[in-house]
Order: C-alpha cells, then structure tokens, then sequence
C-alpha cells in the first residue's frame, strides 16, 4: 500500500493553494509597533508599496511631535477626518510623548478610536478604510473608526416583490444590512458574530441568530462549517453556500436565500441562524424545509383564508411546472385511453402532420422556452420585448402553422412556464427547471410507469437530503403536527403559538389570543 | 460466532411509531388490494369480503410473536437475537430469514413487473421494468431506514387519499344487491379464500426489524395494532367494492381493483383513469419493494457481521431482479403458489419458527443484553 499513500499525498500537495505569503494575515505581521516613527513609516510604506490609493500625511501634532495618518482616499470620510481629527490635533499644546494617550482618550472627538499594537492589525484596519494614526514617540497606533464607504440605498428587493409588506431590501454592505436587521429585532439577544474569509478579499461575514430562541446545535455547526472554509475570496455567499451545504450534488437548494429584511427576522424568531456575507445583498438562512420554499412572506401578512387558498394554488403549480410535460408526453404515448374520446380526435388531428414523436416534440418546444427565458435575463433590458415578440411569433404560431409542433404541446409548455414562475424562491425554480427534462425524457421513454419510477426517486432523493441536520421533507415527512399549521396551510396568527420544533424555547406567544367582540369594546 | 458480541447498531436512523405502523400496513395492502379480490373471489364468490376478517388472526399472531421477540431482546432484529438462543443452529436460522426475505421481495417485483407488463407496457422487457424499481428502492435503501419510511409517507398518503377518493366516485357503479345472499355456501369456502390473503398479512412478521429502531416503544404495540385493524378495513372495503361493482365475475379479472375504477367517470370528461391509478398504486408497491429490499439488506449485513448495510443495497437490487425473473415462470404460477403452498411457507417462516424461538427463548431463559430503550 506505499505506493497508494504516496501518490495519495503527491495529489494533495499537488491541490495546496501556491499563494505567496499574504502581508494582511502573514503571521511574520504579528510585530509590535517601534516607537520611532520612522521606523514604523518605512514598514508600511513597504507593505503598501504600489498602491497608489493608501495616502501617507505627515503632520506635527501642536508643532512639535511628529505624526502620520495612513488612509485610502475615498474609503475613508475625508471631512470627519480633518475636523475632528487632524484639527484638534494639530491645534492641540503637546509637547511631551507620555501626555499623548491620555489627549487621545479625553479630547479627540472621534467615537472609535482604539489603540493598536501590531503591524498587522494596523494593515487590516487601513486596508478596510479606517485611517491609522502613527505617532512617534509611542509604541502604539491609533486607528480611527471613520470609514466610509459608497453603497446602494436600501431599496425594494427585485426578486421578491410583495403588495402588503415591508419594501425594505438588503443591500451590499454587510453593516447596514445587519443594522436593518437590528432595528427589526432590538433586543440585545439578537447577537451578530463577525468573521472574515478569504484570504486575500477579507470578507466579513456575520453569523446572526437570537439567543435562547436559536437551535444551539445549528449556530455551532453553522460556525464550525464556516471556519472551515479556506479560500482565496468570497465575492457572494453563493461561494459560501456551495461550500457549507449539506448535499453538493442535489438539484435542490439547501439554504434559503433572501434579500427581504422581515424574511430574514422572522427565520430568526423561529430559531433559524442568518448568515450576512458583506458585498451581497443574499442573506441566507438555515436550516431550510422544503416547504418554506413554496411560501411567500405575504402570506403571513394578508387574511390566512385567502394566504391559505393561495398557498394551495402555488403547490398545485409547483406540481405542473414539474409534472406537466412529462404527464402530456405519457398520458398520449401510453395511455390515449385515458383521454376522453372528443378531445383525443382533435388531439390526433393536431398530430396528424407532425412528424416527430411527442417526446421530441415538447422537449423541443422546452428547451426553446428556457432559451427565450435565457435570452429575456441576459439581453439589455431595451431589446427585451424584441425577444418576447419574436418568441411568442416563431414559437407559438409560426411552428404550429409550419406543422413542427402541435398546438397542444404549446398550451402545455406555456402553462408550465407560467406555472415556474409562480414559486416563489427563485433557486426552486432552477432545480424544476433542470428537474423537468429527465422526467420527460423518462415519460417518453416508459409511460406513465417511467413518469412514477422518476417521481419516487425524486422523492427518495428529498427524503434523504438534510439541511444542518434537520430533515428537507420537515413537517410532512417525518410528520409534525405542530408545524403542519405552516406547511399544509396557514394558521391564523392567534393559533400559531408554537415555534417549530427546530427551537427549543417552544412558545412563541401566550395561548388564547383569540379576539372577539367583547375585547373589542362593543358593550 | 461474531454476533454474539453483537455488532452495534448498523441502522440509525429512528422511526416513530406511527411511521412503522404506516409502512407495515402499506407493505401488507399494497399488493393485496390489487390481487386479493381475484384469489379470494375464486373461493368464496361474492363472500370474498368476509375473508380479510378470516385472514386477519395469522397478522396478529405474526405481530405478536415479532413484537414479545422485541421485548426479550431489544434494540436487535431477528438475525442477531436467533443465534443468541440456538447457536450455530440459530445463525442457519439466521440465514434462513435473510434467504426468505429475498425470495418474497422477488415475489412482489415479480407481481409488480407482470402487472405493468401484462397491462401497460406489453412490448417493454421485463427486466428494465424489474431493473427501474429495483434502482430506485436501492437508493432508497442506502439512504437508510429514515429515508424509506419518510419517502413512504410522502408518497402513500396521497395515494391512499386518491383511493379513497376513487371508491366515493366509483359509488355510481354499485349494485349492493351483489352481496345477498351472505354466505350461501357457509364459512368453509370464505376460510378457503383467506389463504392467500393470510400470507401478506403474516408479514406483518416483518416489524422484528422495524421494532428495534422505533422512538416510542411504548406506542409501538399499539399503533401496530392499529395498523393490523386499519389493513383489515381497507381490503374488506376494496373487497366489497369489487363485489358490489363486478359481484361474482370478481374472479375472472386478474386485477379487479383496475377493473372497477376503468368504469369511473366524472363529469363525462374523466375516463379509463387506470393508467393514474397505475401511478398512485406505484407509489404504494414501491413503499413495499423497499420494505423487504431494506430488510434482506439489512438482514445480510447484520449476518455477515458488517459494519454498514449501505454499500450492499446496490448489488442486492441486481440479486433482486435476477431472482424475480427465475421465482416464478408466470404470473398464474406465482398464484396458484401464493394460494397453496405459499401459506405454509410463509406461516413457517413469520408465525411458527418465531414462536419456537420465543418458547425456546422462555425455556432457557435467554434475554438480550442490551437495556430497554438504549437505543443507539
């Protein structure tokens, strides 16, 4: 076996990343800062050598001492920077090092300003867009909370639009958006743990979650599956997704992933963790149940009737967009019986001159509606109704006419392409999209025993996947009484006084808040 | 012998109770109430319904016997508690049980293959039929006991709800007049038609390796009760349905139950919906497939000592489907065994060697190691 186990490592070393020793992590960085500051000046100035944004400012604090502040133009507040900083400092009677801690601490109006000790640190702050002030004489810097960085105003997500509801969106930086969510859950039991990935991009991700209502065995394999990410840089939490879920080869999603500030509280007031990765406006959260994907965050808004009746339609949807072209394709190549005779006339006269097999057919009539769906995301947005006329002329009527589809096959496709766009995560709607192709190609091939043998396996596959640990089929397989309530159709809110069983604090709210006329006031 | 030290638990996954009960009672209907009506009807006419009731003592004692086998020994299945009360003579009991299991697991393909051969897809081999279901309770094997019984559920319940939808609407059919005169021929030929049905039930045997991982022992005994009363229900209702839908030409059909729902029509529009219900009853056959593939795959690894059953679940399903297509030569064969011999050999195996072993247990006084509920 020597010979296996040295080809096994020569592989692995083979896959070690080669980047050269990174200043900003280097551990050959965790130097103290000299008190002579020159010294100091030159180390940085080598570490930042040919960049051209890191600005160094020589200046004498009170005419005397000499002193440097280190920014990159642009990230940090300039205007702050200079009124209550340089200003007060410059202005400032110091003659002697030993006084300067002590002006820090009492006069400097700045509200972060900590004192730092090594190089590293101060190379981490500057690079993030906090100015560094040296100062010689003392073997410290101090770094200057006064960053300040261009971002997006917060606007209504895109993807998950709503009538009744918040408008409120995350957006890139990962700052606001965790101040979003603080100002929707202000209790200080909502903790929000940092840590940085990727190596070279530094990346702050935030691991949210309430205290006592968090499932505490989650937010640990949450943390435990983050630390073990080593990478070079994280440039949206898709990275991070591909990298801490559970099955990596299922068409299904496993973390949802939301960019809708109350989707994300009430996730958390149910015991879920959210995940912020700063640069994306995707916050994901987890554990995922299969369920939560069909739903809205409105239905938990409008009247639980109408949300509940909705809710229904949406799961019949989903089930067409899947099923509904593998059904067709099966019902008239196997089973014509089962269509009731008149129409099985008109079906066969629409037939007559088309030459393909109808498993042909609709996998031609699919694949060019996903292309007409493509082309509509990726074009400029102003040539998009082109796309849209030219699909609805060639597609609908014109391949009809020509007699190389049939019309039945364009209803059925139509509908199922009206049907995807129904489900309201946008990520399920990848997996029905990728998903309906084999189960075509398995009801063309085997009838309606193909169609079945197809849906089984995607039923086994979800009954084995898991999301951190909690079963994808949640509250319907394993069953969960309590939870049904969410799933199959939707309380009213006075009857949802349970978490899912996720949490271990149970209770959400006290029972019987039922409301009647007497509480009303009337008498 | 390596089991004695006994080789941990290799499944664990937990089921509850209610999940066990559902599985057992979808394994015990879920070729019956296709075929039953046929048997039963050559036998007993238009009593046939009476014979579910006659068949039903063989799956309470098959229980019984699998559930006081349980207590002795918890948290083992049969495989590892029948050398630890004969020895070498129990480990070729043993062997028995696992030979047993995949020889009735080809049965049911073999019945589900001829089905979708017989009626759907005549011009398909057999063996790609046989193959499909077989792959795919594969992976649902290797996924575990927890994956078998949560897919079963997902997939079941709806198809049992689309059946009980289909017997409201068949009621159009109905002619209760069928049923008189009640047993003409007296209770003989209503016993004689219970043979068959007798066979499925004592399968019900098949919890001695469900019992051992399920959550809630307490509850355990119970819900397969309810299980055993709640089969007996449903194929007296199918049986009845038949009856009163075909009444004494029952037995001329192979599949009766595709032969009553083929009359339903709804609004004029919905026809010869046999092909859906070829679909919902799929789901039902495959709950059961999986049932004895994961018990013959478990039952192989816990015999052989190995530390995991996963990675036979594949190599199984090919035995599997290798067997299905020498079990039998044709369907009429596979019948007429199921209706005569085929009841002392499967009452040998799930009623009388359980309870030789539970005497045999109580005499010499053997009990399991392991304590009550320390399951893992």
């Amino acid at each position: 076996m020597f010979w296996f186990k040295g080809f096994r490592k020569r592989k692995k070393r083979k896959n070690r990343g080669s980047d050269p020793v990174i200043p900003s992590t280097g551990e050959d960085l965790r130097v103290a800062l000299h008190p002579e500051l020159e010294k100091n000046r030159r180390v940085m100035k080598d570490l930042f050598e040919r960049c051209y944004d890191v600005t160094f400012r020589p200046f004498r604090i009170g005419k005397e001492i000499k002193a440097e502040i280190v920014y990159i133009d642009n990230m940090a507040d300039i205007e702050e920077l200079n009124n209550h900083a340089l200003a007060p400092l410059m202005k400032a009677s110091l003659t002697r090092p030993e006084e300067i801690e002590g002006f820090l601490h009492e006069e400097l109006p700045v509200v972060s300003a900590k004192p730092v000790q090594t190089f590293d640190e101060c190379v981490k702050h500057v690079a993030a867009g906090d100015p560094v002030l040296f100062i010689d004489g003392w073997d410290r810097a101090l770094n200057l909370g006064l960053r300040k960085w261009e971002k997006r105003g917060v606007s209504e997500p895109e993807s998950e639009p709503v009538i009744r509801g918040s408008k409120e969106g995350f957006i890139e930086s990962a700052l606001s958006n965790t101040s979003l969510l603080r100002r929707r859950i202000q209790s200080p039991q909502l903790k929000l743990e940092e840590m940085r990935l990727g190596r070279y991009t530094q990346t702050r991700v935030i691991v949210a979650y309430i205290e006592g209502v968090v499932n505490e065995g989650v937010r640990d394999e949450v943390k435990r599956r983050l630390e073990r990410i080593d990478i070079d840089g994280i440039l949206e939490s898709g990275y991070i997704e591909e990298l801490i879920e559970d099955n990596p080869f299922s068409p299904f999603p496993q973390i949802n992933v939301t960019e809708r500030v109350d989707v994300v509280a009430a996730d958390l007031l149910s015991g879920r963790v959210a995940i912020f990765t700063d640069g994306s406006p995707g916050v994901m959260t987890v554990p995922l149940s299969f369920p939560t994907l069909l739903q809205a965050a409105e239905d938990y808004y409008v009247r639980f009737t109408y949300a509940t009746s909705i809710r229904w339609l949406r799961y019949l949807l989903f089930f067409f967009s899947l099923t509904a072209p593998s059904f067709y394709v099966a019902t008239i190549t196997f089973h014509p019986e089962a269509v009731p005779t008149e129409q099985l006339f008109n079906f066969a006269a629409a037939r007559e001159k088309i030459p393909l097999p109808t498993v042909i057919e609709a996998l031609l009539m699919e694949i060019a509606f996903e292309a007409l769906r493509e082309a509509g995301l990726r074009l400029p947005k102003i040539v998009g109704p082109a796309v849209s006329i030219v699909g609805a002329l060639i597609i609908g009527e014109a391949a009809v006419t020509a007699g190389l589809v049939s019309a039945p096959v364009v209803i059925v496709v139509a509908f199922t392409g009206i049907a995807s766009f129904s489900v309201p995560r946008y990520a399920l709607g990848f997996s029905m999209r990728v998903l309906r192709f084999p189960l075509l190609i398995l009801a063309g091939s085997l009838g309606m025993v193909g169609f079945s043998l197809g849906l089984i396996a995607l039923v086994v596959h979800l009954a084995t996947l898991r999301s951190f640990g909690e079963p994808y089929l949640s509250p319907l397989a394993p069953f969960r009484l309590n939870e049904l309530k969410d799933a199959l159709w939707r309380a009213p809110r006075w009857k949802m006084d349970q978490r899912p069983t996720l949490s271990p604090n149970a209770y959400r709210q006290s029972p019987n808040q039922k409301p009647r006329p007497e509480q009303g006031g009337e008498r | 012998m390596k089991m004695k030290g006994g080789t941990g638990m290799i499944e664990r996954g937990r089921i509850s109770a209610g999940q066990m009960a559902l599985i057992l009672y979808t394994g015990c209907v879920g070729v019956k109430i296709l075929t039953a009506p046929h048997l039963a009807a050559m036998w007993a006419g238009r009593d046939m319904w009476l014979s579910p009731l006659a068949g039903i003592v063989s799956g309470l004692v098959a229980f019984y016997a699998a559930y006081k086998l349980h207590r002795r020994f918890p948290g083992e299945t049969i495989i590892q508690y029948s050398p630890r009360i004969l020895g070498w003579f129990g480990k070729g009991i043993a062997l028995l049980y696992w030979i047993v299991y995949i020889h009735a697991c080809s049965f049911v393909i073999r019945y589900y293959a001829d089905l979708v051969n017989g009626v759907f897809l005549p011009e398909t081999p057999p063996t790609v039929v046989m193959g499909g279901m077989a792959l795919v309770c594969a992976a649902a094997v290797r996924g575990g006991l927890e994956t078998i019984v949560r897919s079963a559920q997902f997939l079941t319940l709806p198809a049992f709800a689309v059946l009980a939808i289909l017997t409201v609407l068949s009621s159009t059919e109905w002619e209760v007049d069928n049923l008189f005169p009640i047993l003409e021929h007296g209770i003989g030929p209503v016993v004689r038609g219970a043979v068959n049905p007798s066979i499925w039930y004592s399968e019900y045997f098949l919890a001695a390796f469900l019992l051992p991982y399920v959550k809630e022992q307490d509850k355990a005994g119970r819900w397969g009760a309810v299980a055993i009363v709640g089969s007996m229900l449903t194929l007296t209702v199918f049986d009845l349905i038949a009856v009163f839908v075909l009444g004494n030409q029952s037995a001329t059909f192979l599949y009766p139950l595709f032969e009553t729902f083929r009359l339903i029509s709804l609004a004029g529009f919905f026809e010869h919906i046999d092909a859906f219900l070829l679909a919902m009853w799929l789901t039902i056959i495959f709950a059961k497939i999986c049932l004895f593939q994961y018990v013959a795959v478990l039952g192989s690894a816990q015999w052989l000592g190995l530390s995991d059953y996963k990675p036979l679940s594949l190599p199984i399903a090919f035995i599997l489907v290798a067997v299905s297509i020498w079990t039998a030569p044709s369907l009429s064969f596979l019948n007429r065994f199921l209706d005569g011999e085929g009841v002392f050999y499967s009452h040998l195996v799930h009623v009388v060697i359980p309870l030789g072993l539970l005497a045999v247990a109580w005499i010499r006084k053997v009990k399991g190691t392991r304590e009550e509920g320390s399951a893992s």
